[in-house]
Parts: structure tokens; sequence; C-alpha cells
């Protein structure tokens, strides 16, 4: 295909090629990649390659499938512009697709960015859905030892990703704060000489914070992510500790921490379970009384507790994606009151459905981010192909076992079986159910999650709960960016494309949010 | 209306209890890949099972039994529209998948699959005749 040498005329002949040269040519107009689904009786979904979107009416997609559109439609014009038709005799579409799906696949260039370091399973809470199967506080031999820490850090530092995160996590890190505090100097040390973006963040409830650890986290510029499930009556019914007083010391320690830190030093998580799901607007208000900038509504990982005390099991997808609406619409609620807050979930989709950037989020990729992504350095040395893996290997089952720290190779670790196997098993553009999908752009798939629910890494798509949580929550997100409501339009926009609610372009506006750089330029 | 004649609507056979149903389909309109597609799809509302319906393999008979609380005639009804959007996808596919390989063999080439010489072209051979013609900047 390339492009055809007119004669050139006019006073300028010799610099520009005729006008002919760029009307659409006589033979019609050709598909460019793109997938759909029925998205009413009325009206068909389009999606291409790289995310962009066309709702057509049902006649204009019979007459734009049966090439019988009208090349002065303004469907036409849309499906022209957004790249799902091609009818000039240029590669320009082709280019632009092209840059355009190597910007999404960018995750893959650094390889394994995220690096979990679990430095110990004690534990002073008691969580119902504790994916990590945690012992109690006085067993010092489920810390990980300090040769342990300093061979995972080479190992880490042996990935070519210019960008790597750390991750410190438990149990409670904190009671091995001594080992906490090695692998931050180490990794700082290290860094000296290598060069990266390092971050370094550690996972804790905070009930152990003291003092001392606030100075450290503050030199070294520590983030820290904690939990907060809810107000008192969820948080403490869901994270027992004794003394019943998990959610007071919180409440305490984000204070003490944000001062010390800085108020963007620190973020929470939840986690839904049967209880959560009653209580959708005292969550979201919980974190507004907080005074957090984001919320990330997770549902609970069929792993570890969860499993065995049946919470895994007490919800179906479609109880969460109920408790989901609905917690949304308040956060989108407290956004109209003045107060700005996040949902990240949607965040991280709308980002892939409204720029062609790559999110960096492991379970929303494909080739999954198992080991592409992440791994998880087990206070053991053992190695596994993301947090999950290692939860389910505390259930007895070590599919996911990518090695010993202290007897594999970084190549057998991160090259071995396992790892092609994961690869291989998680590229949703050639999965059943997955490939002819119009949210593919949008969506990954997650192996771990799979083998553990239906027993295969591929899974299977109809009855997945992974699938349907996904295409539950990405269909309300389009309904609702359709929908009549300019605000909430305007700011899950400034959400995905990562602008200032006010700087959101009106919706007649022509110039494209955000483009990539043009071809050449991205070598 | 000439060129159109009607027709006596055949439908699916329900079976006594409501749970099972099944559809004859003839495999010169939608190719057993199709079929097998749509088949996917329901295979969380129905236990579907597959047979030819002659020695000759032309024709399929798809057996569906409802699962759980499932309405047998929505999930043969769902399967009948979704068989249209498989082949649908099926025809559309064989223009698409070309394109498809070319857009992500380019986005991951180190050079310039469309055209080579515009990338790793000589600026001083001028391989596009650029600068050739006659005008101003000599070009």
């Amino acid at each position: 295909m390339g492009a055809d040498r007119l004669p050139v005329v006019g006073p300028r002949a010799g610099l520009f090629r005729d006008r002919r040269h760029f009307e659409p040519g006589a033979g019609g107009y050709r598909f460019l990649p793109f997938r759909f689904m029925r998205w009413s009786p009325e009206e068909i979904l389009l999606v291409n390659d790289i995310g962009e979107t066309v709702f057509l009416p049902r006649a204009a997609f019979e007459a734009f499938a049966a090439r019988r559109l009208n090349r002065r439609s303004p469907e036409y014009a849309e499906l022209a512009g957004k790249h799902f038709l091609h009818d000039s005799v240029h590669d320009t579409p082709i280019e632009l697709l092209a840059t355009k799906y190597r910007t999404k696949k960018a995750f893959l260039r650094g390889f394994t960015s995220l690096h979990l370091f679990v430095v110990t399973l004690r534990c002073d809470h008691s969580c119902h859905y504790c994916q990590v199967s945690r012992v109690s506080e006085n067993r010092e031999r489920f810390d990980m030892a300090e040769a342990t820490a300093s061979r995972a850090i080479d190992l880490m530092f042996r990935s070519p990703s210019p960008h790597l995160k750390v991750e410190i996590q438990g149990g409670e890190p904190l009671l091995a704060f001594d080992r906490l505090r090695f692998i931050v100097d180490s990794v700082l040390d290290r860094n000296a000489e290598e060069g990266r973006e390092v971050e370094i963040v550690v996972a804790t409830s905070l009930s152990r914070l003291t003092d001392e650890m606030v100075d450290y986290f503050r030199e070294n510029r520590v983030l820290i992510s904690t939990s907060l499930d809810g107000p008192s009556f969820i948080h403490d019914a869901n994270r027992p500790r004794k003394g019943r007083d998990g959610h007071r010391r919180v409440t305490e320690n984000v204070a003490k921490l944000r001062e010390a830190l800085g108020h963007d030093r620190v973020s929470a998580v939840m986690t839904t379970t049967e209880l959560t799901l009653r209580h959708p607007r005292e969550v979201v208000d919980e974190y507004v009384r907080m005074g957090f900038d984001s919320i990330f509504l997770r549902p609970i990982s069929p792993y570890g507790f969860a499993v065995r005390t049946g919470e895994a099991a007490r919800y179906e997808s479609e109880q969460f994606l109920v408790f989901y609406r609905q917690a949304l619409d308040r956060v989108l609620e407290v956004n109209r009151q003045g107060y700005d807050l996040v949902e990240v979930y949607a965040q991280i989709l709308l980002t892939r459905m409204l720029t062609p950037f790559a999110t960096g989020y492991v379970d929303l990729q494909s080739p999954a981010g198992t080991v592409l992504g992440a791994v998880a350095y087990n206070h053991d040395g053992d190695v596994y192909a993301s947090d999950e893996a290692r939860m389910l290997a505390a259930m007895g089952d070590t599919t996911f076992r990518l090695g010993n720290i202290h007897e594999d190779s970084y190549e057998a670790l991160f090259a071995g079986e396992v790892a092609r196997a994961l690869a291989a098993s998680s590229v949703i553009e050639a999965l059943p159910g997955c490939a002819e999908c119009a949210f593919l752009p949008y969506c990954g798939t997650d192996p771990v999650f799979h083998h553990r629910t239906q027993g295969d890494f591929i899974g299977h798509r109809p009855s997945s709960g992974f699938c349907a949580k996904n295409m539950g929550i990405i269909r309300h997100l389009l309904e609702l960016l359709r929908g009549p409501d300019e605000l909430v339009r305007d700011l899950l926009t400034s959400w995905g494309v990562g602008v200032a609610l006010g700087d959101v372009p009106p919706a007649d506006d022509a110039a494209p949010l955000l483009q990539p750089e043009p071809f050449a330029s991205c070598r | 209306m000439k060129g159109l004649v009607a027709a006596e609507p055949r439908l699916p056979e329900i079976s006594s209890d409501g749970r099972s149903g099944a559809l004859d389909i003839d495999l010169s309109l939608f190719s057993a890949a199709v079929v097998l597609r749509a088949v996917y799809k329901l295979t969380a509302r129905a236990h579907v099972f597959t047979e030819p319906t002659e020695p000759s393999g032309g024709r399929w008979t798809v057996t569906f039994r409802a699962r759980g609380g499932q309405d047998i005639d929505a999930v043969i009804g769902d399967f009948a529209n979704e068989l249209i959007d498989q082949r649908l996808r099926e025809e559309m596919s064989l223009e698409m998948a070309p394109l498809r390989e070319l857009v992500v063999a380019q986005a991951f080439a180190e050079g310039n699959l469309l055209d080579a010489l515009r990338d790793e072209g000589d600026w001083e051979e001028d391989p596009q005749g650029i600068g050739r013609a006659g005008g101003p900047g000599g070009r």
C-alpha cells in the first residue's frame, strides 16, 4: 500500500500535491479493525483496536456493514475521523493506528516494574478476608531474612524498566520494621548507581506506627498505602484486632503521617465484604470525612482467609456491581457538592477508554501483568507471578511459583516455564469470548483468578466473575459518558485524561484532548 | 410485494418441561466456527449439545437445556441473534484481519513496514523525490 504520485499542477508546482490526491477514493471504503456489540435494540457499539468508540443506529450500522453508508452522512464522518473506515490512498490511518497501538502496549517495554516484598507474615489483625494467611505476631521465623531481601533487590535491578515500584507488604510490615528499613536503605543506595525512577510504597494497617517510623518515612520519601474499609462499624467488623481499635488507629495515624509526609503521600484502599455491600454511601462518606482524594472500590479476591471464612463466595458479581454503581453515584454526588474525590478503578478504565495511554494496572493488561508487570518475593525467598499467586500458594496451590531467589537465576524465574505459560494464556486478542468482545481494548485477564475460580488459566468467559465485573463497570461508565448530566460527563473525562475539571473542553470542541506524537518522532 | 413470498415461521421445538429446545442450522448459511462461537456465549445459561443432523454433515442440530432459572425461549432467541452477529464478524474479519496484523506489526517493528525508504532512506539521495521539482527554496 503506498501513496500514488498524481500530477502536480498550479503556481506552486513541485511543492504540493494536487487536491485530487487527498480526496476519498472512488472505490468506496474499507473497514479498519474494530469490534462491535449490540448495545440496545436500537444501537450498535463499535470500538476499534485503540479504544475509540462510535455508537450507530441499527440502520446506519447495517448500511456501514454493507458498504452502503452515505459518505456525506455525519456517521460516515465520525467513522472516518475515528479510524473505523479507510477511503483514501494514504497509509496515514494505518500509521496513526499503529502509533496509538504501540502507545497502548507501552507497558511491555520495561518488563517487570512492580516488585512486592513480603517482609513478614506476622500481623496483629484478623481480617475476615485476609488473602495472606497471616500468622500471629510472635512467629519471627515468618520474617524475610536479610540475605533474601538482598538477593530480591539484586533481581529487581535486573529488570530493564526505567521505573521501579517497590511495594513492601505483609502481614503487617511495620512488625518487621528493621527488615523494611534494610530494604529501603539498600534500594536507595543501589539506585544511586542505577539511576532509575524508584517509588517505594509501604502497605500497612498503621496499627504499629511509631514516631521513629514516621521520621524514617519522611526522610526517605516513602509513600504509605493503608486500608480503610469505611466507618468504624464496618472497618472494625471487617478487620478485627485486639482492642477493636483498628479504625481509631488508622484515623489518628493517617493524620500524623499527612502532617509529616504531606497530604498526598498517604492513600487508602478498601475491600468490599457482604457487610460493605449494604453501606455504599457510608463508605464513600468516610473517605470524604477523612480527607482522602481517591477511593478504590475493590471486590474481595478469592484467596486465603477470604475463602476459608466464606466471604469470597458470599456475593456474586452482580451484587458487587449494584454496590459499585451506588458507591460511584455517591462519589459523583460529593464531587458535585465541591469535594474532589476520584474513584480509582473508574479512572483506570476511563484512561484506557479516552486515551491511547497504558495504565500499568497489572490486572487490566494483555498479555496479563503477571511477571510481565509485577512479581512478589515472599518472606521465604519463593518468587511468585503476582501477589495473588503468593496467596494461592499459602492455600497449598503453588502453580504460579516461579522459583526461589536462592536457587534460581533471573532468567529461570522471569522467563521460565510458568512465566511463558502465563504470557501465552493471557493475550486476550486470542482468547475465546475476549477476541471478539467490543470492550477488549479496555480490558485484560487474570490467569491466577481464573485458575482459582474455574480451574483453567484462560477461564470460561460467560461465567467468569472477572469478566462480569469489568463488563458491568465499563458499560456503566459508557452510559454515564453518554448521559444527560454534563457535569458527570466532564468529571469522568477529567479523570480519564488527567486534566482538571475546568480544563475539559466543551463537547462540541473538535480538537482532540490527547494525541500521541506523530509517528516518526515516537521512535 | 414482488420477489417476496410469505412463509410459515419455523420456530424451535421446546420440550414439554419448558427447559429444552433445539435449532436446526444449515452450515451453508453459518460456518461451524460461527456456530461454535455463538454457542460459547450461551454456555453459562444453558448446557449445549451439538450433533450433525444428517450424515453428510451439512446441517447441525443444536440442543439447549436451560441452566438454573434461565428462560429457554430467551436463550434460543439470543443464540439465533448471536449467529447473525458472529457471521457478520466472520465476514468483516476476512477484510480486517490482514490490516489488524499490519497495524500490530507496524506498532512493534523497528523499521517502517509501510514505506521503509521514508524513514531509512538517505536524504541526500532523496528517494521520495521531495526536492526534485523546481520552485522556491530549491524544492
